[in-house]
């Protein structure tokens, strides 16, 4: 797959994106089931011409490259569409899923301007344990963003009483959902890197910032698989835990990446 | 009072707030582990009690964080085994919890493991120059000998690797021979041993010998003609600073005439001088070194046992989530 073809697809990826949100927003007024099937087909087209531009850039590098911001931004947004279309699936969250459109979009569009070439793969990155402890990492953050998302709409709905949103319990059972599958995924995750660390170190833990923050990530959400059996961490409680989860997450990804010196540089 | 004391322990209460404080406190304190190097850097370098030693008690305030972290953690992993262990006692009624409790499993085996290996082993640097055979550290009887070095050229035309091939003796007998690089390493017991890099070492020295008219290279081994039919022969040579030591043996057939150590700063033995050898050095032979990392940690094996029950245990709650669901079986709503 040439450059040109790959850009073309992000390019195509990106409008279809676009439209989808735009028409979500419009949405979210109407609340048309007509327009809410457009904007699942939109969305289903854009994620299908994202997932051939990442399986073409696999093919051309011979790994999955997610080895700089460019690609690891595309790559985190390629996962947050598969949670969206996950949860439209299986719940039909419709709008619900805004804010993880969007951020799809808002990746995809802030990695559009940045150098989209391979580069080639140093071998200390040249392992299976690499590729897993990438999807699972991705995945978990992908999830946990939808968790926000629905923690947000949860707290909104205890106030608006919206016909528009999901009734309450709808939005808790989904936001476990979200906490629960990413805790599973984020543990393969830091499986993964331990034993990816321990065969390029000689030891499965290091004291450095990302692995520190990683570890309080898996604690905090492996927390919240607890707190939803604690009845005063249900609802509200658990709504506000999401929020404040998804801060340690987004500084464990592109704080200590972009404004800290660590072993998971970002650029 | 032991019912009561077990129930604590196995508080799932008790565990969000031991969770919630390591979480509140890492954040601090992992900050202040990024911006104080001098003291925390040295925690990938050596084991707890060491590394206590030469630099947590110096910064009493600075580190007060990292051991509240792990005493934490500690009553966590406890708190976990707990749960656990009061999972299998009620094991009938509870089965289809065994992935949650296989994580928990997991999990306080990883801890356990981390903390034996950081109070019980060690780590240490090995140097190899190709050849040289060197025991390896924290496992008597294993010896070590670099065979060669090569390095690994990428697409930009630099090396972006570097192959240590060597060979494994226990004892006299060679049990294997491997090549380490990149997340490649040699397992040896609860060893592990990882190429670090490369460096380079002063083997000899190339020097003018002017009563003779030729140049000669110093090294270990070298048997360097002088005068008649006398011949030195080079034993070994240690580095004081700037001042090389050079163990020899002066030969004419088979009878020693001089043997001993010799530095450039002493005046030249007699038996040396009249057989022409009055070396003027001018430059250090150098050659490279393997840079080896050995790692011993005696929970390691116990770490990947944790590792396991998390994996199969995140896999079966996976899989009986997606079934709970389906029979409705979730907590209730308040």
């Amino acid at each position: 797959m040439s450059p040109t073809f790959q850009i073309l697809l992000l390019k195509g990826a990106f409008t279809v994106y676009l439209l989808a949100t735009v028409l979500s927003l419009l949405n979210t007024r109407r609340h048309s089931q007509p327009l809410q099937r457009t904007i699942f087909w939109l969305f289903t087209s854009a994620f299908t011409l994202h997932t051939l531009c990442l399986l073409g850039r696999w093919y051309v590098a011979g790994y999955l490259p997610v080895t700089n911001l460019f690609s690891t931004q595309f790559f985190f947004s390629w996962t947050l569409a598969a949670t969206y279309l996950y949860f439209e699936l299986r719940y039909r969250i419709q709008s619900s899923g805004l804010f993880v459109i969007l951020l799809t979009l808002l990746l995809l569009a802030s990695a559009m301007p940045r150098d989209p070439a391979i580069p080639p793969l140093i071998p200390a990155l040249d392992t299976p344990l690499f590729t897993l402890h990438i999807i699972f990492s991705f995945a978990g953050y992908a999830l946990f963003a939808m968790a926000f998302s629905l923690g947000v709409l949860y707290l909104l709905q205890v106030r608006l009483k919206s016909a528009l949103l999901p009734n309450l319990s709808e939005l808790r059972k989904m936001n476990e959902e979200a906490i629960f599958l990413g805790f599973a995924l984020f543990t393969l995750c830091m499986i993964f890197g331990s034993i990816w660390a321990q065969v390029a170190w000689g030891y499965y833990f290091s004291w450095n910032i990302k692995s520190v923050w990683s570890s309080i990530v898996w604690l905090f959400y492996g927390g919240m698989c607890h707190a939803k059996f604690v009845r005063r961490w249900q609802g509200s409680g658990y709504a506000w835990l999401s929020i404040a989860g998804f801060g340690v997450v987004l500084f464990t990804y592109l704080g200590i990446g972009l404004l800290m010196s660590s072993n998971h540089p970002l650029d | 009072m032991l019912t009561r004391l077990w129930s604590w322990f196995c508080s799932l209460k008790v565990a969000i707030v031991l969770a919630s404080l390591v979480t509140a406190i890492a954040i601090a304190g992992s900050l202040l582990m990024h911006f104080n190097p001098q003291i925390f850097a040295g925690l990938d370098t050596y084991g707890f009690g060491d590394w206590h030693r030469n630099f947590g008690r110096r910064a009493p305030l600075l580190a007060s964080w990292f051991y509240l972290t792990g005493a934490l953690i500690l009553l966590l992993a406890v708190n976990t085994a707990c749960c656990f262990i009061d999972w299998l006692l009620h094991i009938r009624s509870r089965w289809r919890k065994i992935g949650e409790y296989l994580i928990h499993l997991g999990f306080a085996l990883v801890v356990f493991a981390y903390f034996w290996g950081s109070f019980a082993g060690s780590r240490a640097q090995l140097s190899l120059r190709p050849g040289q055979l060197q025991p390896v550290a924290f496992q008597p009887g294993y010896f070590l000998r670099l065979e060669s070095i090569e390095p690994v050229i990428g697409v930009s035309g630099r090396p972006v690797d570097l192959l240590h091939n060597l060979s494994v003796f226990h004892g006299d007998t060679l049990t294997q021979t491997t090549t380490l690089h990149a997340n490649t390493p040699l397992f040896l017991g609860t060893v592990t041993i990882v190429a670090s890099g490369s460096g380079q070492q002063v083997v000899g020295y190339n020097a003018i010998l002017p009563d003779l008219g030729h140049a000669a290279d110093l090294i270990p081994g070298a048997l360097i003609p002088l005068a008649g039919a006398t011949r030195l022969q080079i034993n070994d040579i240690r580095n004081d600073g700037n001042n090389p030591h050079f163990n020899l043996t002066l030969v004419d057939a088979d009878i020693i005439l001089w043997e001993g150590w010799y530095t450039l700063q002493q005046a030249l033995p007699d038996p040396l001088r009249k057989a022409g050898f009055h070396p003027i050095i001018r430059q250090s032979l150098m050659m490279y070194t393997s840079e080896l990392t050995i790692n011993n940690d005696p929970g390691r094996k116990l770490a990947l046992l944790g590792g396991i029950c998390l994996t199969i245990g995140v896999l079966i709650a996976l899989f009986s989530f997606y079934a709970k669901r389906r029979r409705g079986d979730r907590p209730d709503i308040a």
